[in-house]
């Protein structure tokens, strides 16, 4: 490479950097949505649209410390020790859908991480190398739900030099082992006390944030149980980065609030989110979000519907007031996801019933072991419940492992099938 | 195979609870996976074999190590088949250690209901005895002669049979040491699962020493340890004792932050000072392909020339293996 080229990479990249890295950015991009005037209907979509917006804000920011941490790490436990909770792989997610994924993997690809790597968490590192992403002040990984995030998370806090703490997660859900976490999560509390304050009155509020969420999440589930469907799963799956990133804040409150009001009117008009729905199925693990015609395709073209998606479910409890330790504890440890994978299976047949499925949809993601390892027990149960299942390989992350004839001609026998 | 075996198919469990409760504990090491449709196919081959090539008749304990052992315990547990699951912790910190001592109760409980009697806190220190000395014997053949040829038999025999009749073969070894005076290459193998021995013949056969293997199977099995490794009370409590000295011992690939591989890869390449590091790691095995930066960096750092294999578990060293180790042993 001669150095006019050489020049030419490096400006461009530190432009990318600063840009993307910068608070006006968001600021700026915050102010654009103010002209965004969307009809009743769309209304959540901008309060989640709003919500990325003001989190990347946030987090460029600095005035509060930014916590990198993993999926399914309550983000209600980082708001209300004061810091401000940064996913990387919803970023990677974001990205993505962005159409800009494949440049981050390559980027960590040529530092040597596999290809047979979770793509979520290869895009992650080929962003945080890039350094694209806002700076961590600290790293706290939680040992649910995979290996992947927490030997990333690791790697991130050695990329940027901070400091790196675990949470460790017991594998059965019991009394003892809520109790045990319980006192963990003090103990972190206590230990991170130089650098996250953890008032008590702005923990008492980010818990009443998350109970009211709750109770409209769980009202927006039962409606999903609706026949016609009154949600699209796919809009779902991408407005999931609220329930990883946001929840324990107002605006994630606003959403599912908003959300409810959306789906009642919905209900009650009997206006469908899918003109035809002559199958509903239900989707498990994470869809494709890199620009994919497959999606659009299973809720319009095919005449389908996901009904429902495992990710959504409202597996916790509410947090007790007077223990917010033991409520969260219990929440971790009521993911079904986490654990012996019986627990997983148990809450498929359980959503099966009640969402009225047709057929379930896996989609097996290349390298989540986690989630591919327990597709053989859930073909084996939902057969003997007579439901079919679709194992459907496939990448989120990576547009290079989508075979989009292949795919398309799966889920179209699939739901031939169904018929 | 006779039922007097209990299976464990991680180097976290400590075996001399098995031995204590009347059981051989047996490193679970099957044949090569054949294909069930249990588990994907991008998944780790030592796993798959777990699930398909594994002697199902026998007991087996399983640890939370890694996604891949943990579905693997599932299938099983699903097919029926008697399996018990060890919840390990990533650290080695006090509370750690307050937990996993629970779960190894649980363990004993769990050995118990299969003997039909509890495990005697006596027998537990005998057993600790008993395996002190063939950790003592494994170093002094490693020491001898290197990770290669007679250490591999012992260390197999200790994995796979009753400690006492590893103590006897090492015994036997002890007595016939002579040195071959031959100069050899060393070499540090690492990995997390060693795919196929085999590769130990293979240095071998080009002159080369392995000076110390960082694998499940290998070093990190049968690590120099004496009990308590931690000071406290632990010593009135064998339970304690065994989780604090099994959660101190080298970490594995798994073990994170304070606890992880950063400063014991270290600490390992400054003590051993290879010539080269080849890592031999697991196809679809995460904890060992986010090792492979990391041994990068401090190889590089050092200079030292490193290669990265990847293998599948008991499938032979391919003609294209040979090639590469060929080639690197050249540069070294």
């Amino acid at each position: 490479m001669d150095l006019r080229e050489y020049i030419r990479r490096r400006t461009r990249r530190n432009k990318w950097e600063k840009y993307v890295t910068s608070p006006q950015t968001y600021l700026f991009l915050e102010l654009l949505s103010t002209f965004w005037r969307p009809g009743k209907l769309v209304r959540p979509t901008k309060a989640a649209l709003l919500f990325g917006i003001r989190l990347m804000r946030q987090a460029c920011r600095g005035k509060r410390p930014v916590v990198w941490t993993n999926v399914y790490t309550p983000p209600e436990l980082i708001w209300a020790w004061g810091g401000v909770p940064f996913l990387p792989e919803v970023a990677a997610a974001v990205a993505a859908s962005l159409g800009w994924s494949t440049r981050f993997l390559k980027v960590a690809e040529g530092a040597w991480y596999s290809t047979d790597l979770c793509s979520f968490h290869r895009c992650a590192l080929g962003m945080a190398l890039e350094r694209v992403l806002p700076r961590p002040d600290l790293v706290i990984a939680t040992t649910h739900l995979c290996d992947g995030a927490v030997k990333f998370l690791e790697m991130a806090a050695g990329i940027y030099n901070c400091p790196y703490y675990l949470l460790q997660v017991p594998y059965q859900d019991t009394p003892q082992s809520r109790s045990w976490l319980a006192e963990e999560i003090l103990a972190l509390q206590k230990e991170l006390k130089p650098l996250l304050p953890a008032r008590p009155e702005e923990i008492e509020r980010v818990m009443g944030n998350l109970n009211a969420a709750r109770r409209h999440m769980t009202a927006v589930n039962d409606l999903r149980k609706s026949v016609p469907a009154p949600w699209r799963g796919n809009e779902a799956l991408t407005q999931v980065v609220i329930f990883f990133n946001g929840l324990g804040t107002g605006e994630a409150l606003s959403f599912y609030r908003k959300l409810e009001q959306v789906l009642r009117y919905r209900v009650s008009k009997n206006a469908p989110a899918v003109a035809e729905q002559e199958r509903r199925l239900l989707w498990l693990h994470f869809k494709p979000f890199y620009p994919n015609p497959l999606m659009d395709l299973l809720e319009s073209g095919l005449k389908s519907v996901i009904a429902f998606e495992e990710v959504s479910e409202v597996f916790w409890e509410e947090i007790p007031r007077d223990n917010y330790a033991g409520g969260i504890a219990a929440k971790i440890l009521a993911n079904p996801l986490w654990g012996p994978a019986e627990r997983r299976v148990k809450q498929a047949l359980k959503l099966a019933r009640e969402y009225h499925v047709q057929g379930v949809v896996h989609f097996a993601h290349w390298g989540c072991r986690q989630s591919t390892g327990s597709a053989a027990l859930l073909r084996a149960a939902l057969g003997k419940e007579g439901i079919p299942f679709l194992n459907l390989d496939g990448d989120c992350i990576d547009p290079r492992n989508f075979m989009e004839g292949q795919t398309i001609t799966r889920v179209e026998s699939f739901l031939e099938m169904l018929r | 195979m006779g039922t007097n075996y209990i299976d464990v198919a991680c180097s976290y469990v400590p075996v001399e609870i098995i031995h204590a409760a009347g059981f051989i504990p047996r490193r679970l090491i099957p044949p090569a996976p054949g294909e069930a449709a249990l588990l994907p196919r991008n998944f780790c081959s030592y796993a798959r074999a777990c699930v398909t090539t594994a002697d199902r008749a026998v007991p087996a304990v399983f640890t939370t190590c890694c996604d891949g052992l943990r579905r693997c315990y599932d299938v099983r547990k699903e097919q029926g088949d008697m399996v018990f699951i060890l919840d390990l912790p990533r650290q080695a910190k006090d509370s750690a250690v307050r937990h996993y001592r629970q779960e190894l109760i649980r363990m004993g409980e769990w050995l118990a209901e299969i003997s039909g009697r509890p495990v005697p806190a006596g027998a537990l220190r005998d057993s600790f005895r008993v395996y002190q000395e063939v950790r003592r014997q494994l170093k002094t053949v490693e020491r001898f002669d290197g990770i290669n040829g007679k250490f591999w038999e012992l260390l197999w025999a200790a994995l796979t049979g009753p400690p006492e009749d590893a103590l006897k073969l090492g015994t036997e070894f002890q007595a016939g040491f002579a040195p071959d005076g031959q100069k050899k290459r060393r070499v540090l193998l690492a990995g997390t699962v060693l795919p196929d021995p085999r590769i130990l013949e293979l240095a071998e056969q080009y002159c080369t020493v392995v000076a110390f293997a960082d694998f499940c199977l290998g070093g990190r099995f049968y690590p120099d340890f004496s009990y308590p490794s931690r000071e406290g009370p632990s010593s009135d409590d064998p339970w304690l004792a065994l989780a604090g000295t099994y959660l101190a011992k080298p970490p594995c690939p798994r073990m994170a932050g304070k606890s992880g591989r950063a400063p014991y890869i270290q600490n390992i390449l400054e003590s051993v000072r290879p010539a080269g590091v080849i890592f031999y790691g697991l196809k679809f095995c995460d904890h060992g392909l986010y090792e492979v930066p990391l041994w990068r960096l401090f190889c590089g750092r050092r200079e030292i020339p490193f290669l990265h294999l990847e293998g599948e578990y008991q499938s032979g060293v391919p003609a294209q293996l040979h090639t590469r180790l060929q080639a690197f042993l050249e540069t070294i």
